[in-house]
Order: C-alpha cells, then structure tokens, then sequence
C-alpha cells in the first residue's frame, strides 16, 4: 500500500475502468442538465451519448464549481487514513476550484499538521490531465515518493500539449471559457477553430480552419510541430470527442500512421459532462508530451 | 427567519442575476444565492436550540455554496454560527455580535476584499449600536442601513456606476435580511420591488474599453521571505502606485497578496518574486474580457469599444454582408461592381471606428485606389488597406486575420491567404462585345477567373464545365448566389461542379444576395 493518493477531478475524462486501474482517486465536479443537478461521475449516472443527445436537442448545461466543503469532505477521510494527498485540478484558468482546492487543503494542514497535501494546478483540462496522472501512476509505481512526483509534476506539466477544434464554437462561447471569439465563428463558411490551451491553462483560438477535413490535418501537423522529437515521438497520446467518435478515430488513425514509435495505441476517450457542458458536441482534441507551452 | 430569507431569495433571484456584472458578468448570483440558502433542511419551523440549529444549517450552507456570492453567504452565516455557538436564543446585542462576526468571517476568506460588494453591505448593515432595539426592530435597521449602503455602491466601484445597477451580491443579501425580518414577525413576504429606481438590468455595453487606462488585472499570492522588511513592502506600495491603480495589498508575516490593474503585469511579478515564492498569479486582460461581453450584444457602430483592430470591408448582398460580419468585419460600406463608394463613405465608417488600426478590405479592383485615398486622407490614422480585388479574396484575407498579430504581420498573412484563392464571378452578358482573347453575345454567360473574362457560353453548364477543366485540384469551393437565385437553383449547379470536380472538393453554397453577378465562386 502507498502511504499517499494520487487525485484529480472529474474533468480528466479517463474511463471509470482506467481510473481504478491505475489506482487514482478522484472528486466528482456536478452540472446541472435543464436546471437538474447531477454528479459528474465519469458518465455512470447519464452516460456520455445521451447527455450530448440532450445538448444537441437544446438541454441547457451548466456546470458548478467543486466548493471548499466538498474538498474538506473529500480529502478528511484519507488523511485520516493517515495518507498523503498529491491532487491535481482542472486548469485555474477554466474555473475557481483549483482555489476552492488550496483553501480547503489549507484549512486541513492545519488540522492534520503531520500530513502533506499538495494542490497541482494542472493548466489543462480533459483527458490532457488524465495523461498526467496516468503517467504520475507510472511514476509511482516505479517507487517514486509524493515528493518526488509533486516535483515532477510541477516541472513538466506545461509539457502536456493541448490542441483541439470544433464544429460548433457556441457551447464554448456561452460558456466563455474561451479568449476571443471574434471572427471565430464562421458558421457560414464551415470554419473549424484549431485551439489550444496557453500557458495560463485558458483556451485559445489559434487558426481559422476552413472544414473539418483541413483542421483535423493542421491538428495532427501541430502534434508533428511540438510533441517531443517530433514524429519519433514515443510518448502516449490520447484523443478525445463529444459525439463525433468518427472524428476522433480519423484523428487517432492519422496519427498512428504518422508517428510509427508511439507508445501502445492512441486512447480514445469521450468528453465528459463537465467538460462537455462547455464545449458541446463537435470537439475532438489531441494530447500528448512535447514542447513547453510558453504563451 | 432563514425560511423568510430564502423566499426573499427565489422570489427575487431574476432580478439579482440580472445585476450581476462584478466581479464576473455572469448574471448567475441570485440563483447561487438562492441555492446556498434553500440547502437548509433542517429544523425549518421550531428551533430548539440556536447555537446547534445555526452550526448545522451553516454546514449545510458551506456544502450547498456555488459561485463566490455563495461562498461568502454561506461563510457570513458561519461566521454567525460562531457567535452563537452556545447559546439557545438570541436577544439584540448577541445578533449584533452575530452580525458582525458573519461580516468579518466573510471578508477574511476573500483574498481580495473589494469595497461597494456584498462585503461593504455585510459590514455597514451593522455597524452601529442598536441593542437596544427588539429583535425585529434590530432587523429593519439592519435592513435599512443595508439598502443604505446598497445605494451607495455604484459610488464605491465603478463598474456598478456604468452598468448604472447595485451591487448584485449586496442586493441579494438585502432581501435575505428583509426576509429573516419578516420571517420573524411572520409576515411572509410577497412578491415586489420596493428599490424600483435602481435599474433592472445592466447594461455591459455601458463599459468603454477605451477608457479602461489599465489592461492587465493581476493578482498574485507570494509566501513572505524571512527577511522582508515593512520598508520594502512600502516601496512595492510606491511603486505599484506609479504604474498601476485598483490596488489591494495586503500582507502578514507569512504571505503577500496583491491584485492591482496595470500595463506592466509581468514587471510586478518579477518584483514580487524577489520577495518570496510566488503561490499563485493570475493576469488578465480586463479589455478581451470586455470585449467577449460586449460581442454578445448587437450595438449600433458609434459606441463601439475600443480595441486594437477594427476591419473596414466593402460589400453588397446581405448574404456577404452576414459573412464579413460573422468573421470579424466591424464596418461594411456598400458597394461593389458599378457602385463605387467614394473615400467620404470610407471616413465616415472609420470615424465610427474608436480602434488602434483600421484595415480596409476594398474587395474589388475599381474601389482599391478609394481605399488608398481614404486611408490618406485619414490623418493621424493607422489604415491599412489590403488590395482584395474581389469578394473571394476579401474573405480569405479576414479568415486568415488574428487580433492577437501586430499590424505587418497580419497584412503580410491576409495578403497570403489572397494569393491562394482562385475568384470567379458568372454573370449574363448585358451587352456583345469583342477584344482580342473572346468575343461575346449579349445574353451569353460569361465567367470571370480573377481579373480576366475567360468564358462566353450560350449555358451556365457549358460556363461551368470550362470553369472545372481549369481550377483543377481545389479541396474547397464556396458558391456566393446572387439576387433572384433559388436555392435549389444553387444547389442543382452545386450538384454539376460536384460530378465535375469529383470527391475530393468540398463544396460549400451560401446566399449571398449580391447584385449584377449570378455565382461568386471562390476555389482554394
């Protein structure tokens, strides 16, 4: 047994299955569906399909931040457990929990003045962090100490590469978790964003795309631009969708065929409700190692 | 009491949300509000024990909180609990007590405690000697000193003042203290707006980014040094108040916490580096964030905010009109083939335009040297006009701009994207015609590639059929139709370029209602 928990939020968008099977513990964000509130449980309680079906048939989605109280509650009984918490949270620049986190780890140092609590602000998002902690997993299991990871994870987190688009920019809009929208939408014209997450974890347009054909190629050329040692990169990739499966295996078969040194199949995961409160259907994204995000 | 206050709060959540601009124009804080409050289940009715009832329904407020209004509710209803801890009842001085400690309470766990918020409410609501009052009495003057100081919030922040509302958060606490003063005299509280002058709903369009001196809003969290000295704070005071204002500093022995509005985000946070770790820091640009607000409003081009960039594009056709718009055009002048607007109507749309630097897309080959002059004429003007000759290029060059570019940078990029664009334009001959490469018939459709007229057919199929020999390899065709074109018309030659091109291409029809010409076709 581990004398400590590696944790993170329910916006990592990893399966249920491949959060106990790396041995990760997690604390479920909740949205509201047409005013309902429901618990953000990595699809168990409404699977991804149907809650997409429902955005795209006009539900409302919002999303509420993870309080100080759900923290404390959260976090109490694993250090009573007498365990250490390194926890890794959705990207600050997406939304105040990471603060609500380091109040609430604050307020329990206090309280349990012999355990480590360590509150990562990821600056990411989506199965982007999820790659983290499942590396973070490797990491540990090859006996490395909470320090140790917390370290690591401080210094190579803004190497975890963040790129995506959508069809449809009016989720993200209404949600304004996006930088500038202006000129983005280009519903007319078909235009596809190509995004990123910078350096303060925020999303940012980067490129008009003109069809879906032409971006998901510029999404798979960054990848080529950045991902470490370019296409020999050797790392694991993720990919991840909201409702448009197809998408994201053209984007994994691409790249499977364009990087041959990858580490094992890309991972295709689906967008969850958190996230997918903002972005609505029509994202696909990429993550992988590589460059360190600068701007 | 709390019943009171949480029917206070449904009843008037709308109209708290729609006040809502500070500090995040999310218009959500009445339902947050609301929210926080209607957690609390227990013991609604009879309560036997004060300090025991408030410590559990402040439980459930701290678990129940969503957004910052929330969270500071719920943590003022703690800060309560903790004075009543104890205690079975209540008389005036220990509410006062209660109140002011529910006041301190929630302005401790703010890190940046902002005076004409729900904070400034909490604490002048109840800052003066009234023990000697009844319970209920002690209430409405609660109340009444509250809705004081609620008044006087668009004085304290000046965000509130432009969106000529109050407080949102101040507001919402308000009716929960007219609601805890009914419930307790049980005279349930019926739907109505007593603060009928203050108006309704704010209006983001009132901000002018213009005059936002300060870009940047930075706030940052340091771990003291050992070693930092009062002295060396008080210059980060001085010099913060050089380059910067909106500044809340605070520190103890152990942290320093900053935020303040400047144009130098990154030269304070070098600064405070030097004097400890950084924990947090967080910058933002206080212009964009405005902007994202105001794009959702649909305003008239005179009030427009300022911004580093503003597009000038010349076009006709509502359907084109709508595409430039939707890529970013912030003026349109109209005009296009034989109807030249002159360099007037250019200054008149760049008088509208409170920018940095205006590009002008002219859109068309006859309206290029107007542009030219227009930006001349222009004095103490940026204006840059990018050479598009035609509709198509106009486009592309707008699809290829980004706010973020500097000005070289941007034309150097638009006039790329221009060069990558084949125009055609089919129309029906008004007149016959002969020069050396073609002779046309009135009547005769002709196709335009660029500058140049290329086809004379006797059919628009015959046109096209030409038209898809020459564009060869082009992965997107977009089809502008013209006034008096049916859709299905649109679609049918769609359909015929489609089997012409083959699989590859992806085509694209739009109405774009220009006049003189039948089919705009961009090909890239």
């Amino acid at each position: 047994m581990n004398d400590f928990i590696l944790s993170c939020d329910s916006t990592i968008d990893l399966t249920l299955e491949h959060v106990r099977a790396r041995g990760l513990e997690f604390i479920s964000y909740h949205f509201f569906l047409d005013g309902v509130m429901y618990k953000d449980d990595l699809g168990q309680t409404i699977p991804h399909d149907q809650f997409y079906e429902k955005l795209k048939k006009g539900a409302d989605a919002k999303t509420s931040q993870i309080n100080i109280e759900e923290y404390l509650e959260y976090f109490t009984p694993y250090l009573e457990q007498g365990k250490d918490i390194l926890h890794v949270s959705l990207s600050s620049g997406l939304s105040g929990s990471y603060n609500h986190a380091v109040t609430a780890a604050k307020e329990l140092s206090e309280k349990y003045p012999d355990r480590k609590i360590y509150i990562v602000d990821s600056l990411g998002a989506s199965s982007g962090v999820g790659l983290i902690m499942d590396t973070l997993a490797d990491l540990r299991d090859e006996g490395k100490n909470i320090d140790e990871l917390y370290g690591w994870v401080e210094e190579n987190k803004l190497r975890m590469n963040y790129w995506f688009f959508s069809t449809d920019l009016s989720f993200y809009v209404k949600g304004g978790r996006i930088t500038k929208t202006e000129g983005m939408l280009g519903g007319l014209l078909g235009i596809c964003p190509l995004m990123n997450v910078n350096s303060q974890g925020k999303l940012v347009p980067r490129e008009k795309v003109r069809t879906k054909k032409r971006v998901i190629r510029e999404l798979v050329a960054r990848m080529e631009e950045y991902a470490d040692g370019g296409l020999d990169y050797s790392g694991k990739c993720y990919v991840v969708h909201s409702a448009c499966y197809e998408d994201a295996r053209e984007i994994a078969d691409l790249i499977e065929a364009r990087f041959p040194k990858i580490n094992g199949r890309v991972l295709i995961n689906s967008i969850g409700t958190t996230i997918g409160s903002h972005s609505g259907p029509g994202t696909a994204a990429v993550f992988f190692w590589g460059k360190k995000r600068e701007d | 009491m709390l019943c009171g206050a949480v029917a206070a709060l449904q009843n008037r959540k709308e109209e708290i949300n729609s006040m809502n601009v500070f500090p995040v124009p999310d218009g959500d804080t009445g339902t947050n509000m609301f929210m926080t409050l209607d957690a609390v289940h227990s013991g609604r009715g009879a309560v036997p024990h004060l300090g025991q009832y408030a410590e559990t329904s402040a439980r459930e407020m701290m678990r129940a909180a969503r957004g910052n209004s929330g969270v500071i509710l719920s943590l003022f209803f703690r800060g309560m609990a903790k004075a009543f801890a104890g205690h079975e009842s209540a008389d005036a001085a220990l509410l006062t007590e209660a109140f002011r400690v529910g006041a301190e309470e929630a302005r401790k766990a703010v890190l940046k405690p902002v005076e004409g918020t729900i904070l400034t409410v909490m604490r002048e609501c109840c800052s003066f000697d009234a023990s000697d009052n009844d319970l209920s009495g002690l209430l409405d003057k609660f109340h009444k000193a509250a809705y004081e100081t609620l008044k006087k919030t668009p004085e304290m922040l000046p965000v509130l003042k432009r969106a000529r509302v109050v407080d949102s958060g101040g507001l919402g606490f308000t009716a929960v203290l007219d609601g805890m003063k009914r419930g307790l005299v049980d005279d349930p509280i019926a739907i109505k707006h007593e603060e009928a002058e203050i108006r309704p709903a704010a209006d983001f369009h009132e901000f002018e980014t213009g005059d936002i001196k300060y870009a940047y809003c930075t706030e940052c969290l340091v771990s003291r040094k050992p070693g930092v000295t009062d002295l060396m704070i008080s210059d980060l005071r001085d010099y913060l108040n050089r380059i910067g204002d909106s500044i809340v500093l605070t520190e103890d022995d152990e942290i320093i916490k900053l935020h303040v509005h400047s144009n130098e985000p990154l030269k304070i946070l070098s600064k405070l580096a030097g004097l400890g770790e950084i924990q947090f820091s967080k910058i933002e640009n206080m212009r964009t964030q405005h902007q994202n607000l105001t794009s959702a409003g649909s305003k008239t081009e005179s009030e427009k905010p300022e911004k580093k960039y503003g597009i000038i594009a010349v076009s006709s056709g509502a359907g084109l009109t709508d595409v430039f718009r939707e890529l970013g055009a912030d003026a349109i002048v109209t005009g296009g083939q034989s109807m030249n607007p002159s360099a007037e109507d250019f200054l008149k749309a760049l008088k509208n335009l409170s920018c940095e630097h205006v590009i002008i897309l002219p859109n068309n080959s006859n309206i290029v040297l107007t542009a030219l002059q227009a930006a001349k004429l222009a004095e103490g003007r940026s204006v840059e006009v990018v050479k598009s000759v035609t509709i198509p290029q106009g486009i592309s060059a707008l699809i290829a701009f980004d706010s973020d570019l500097e000005v070289a940078e941007n034309i150097r990029k638009m006039t790329e994207a221009m060069s990558n664009v084949t125009s055609i334009a089919i129309t029906r001959a008004v007149r016959s015609m002969d020069s050396d490469k073609i002779t046309v018939r009135k009547n005769q459709i002709i196709g335009i590639v660029d500058k140049d007229l290329k086809y004379a057919t006797d059919s628009l199929e015959d046109c096209l059929r030409q038209l898809a020999a020459d564009i060869g390899d082009k992965e997107i065709i977009t089809i502008y139709y013209g006034k008096g074109i049916e859709e299905d018309e649109a679609k049918r030659v769609a359909g015929l370029l489609s089997g012409m091109l083959g699989p590859g291409c992806d085509i694209v029809t739009i109405p774009g209602e220009q006049p003189v010409y039948m089919y705009i076709i961009s090909a890239e």
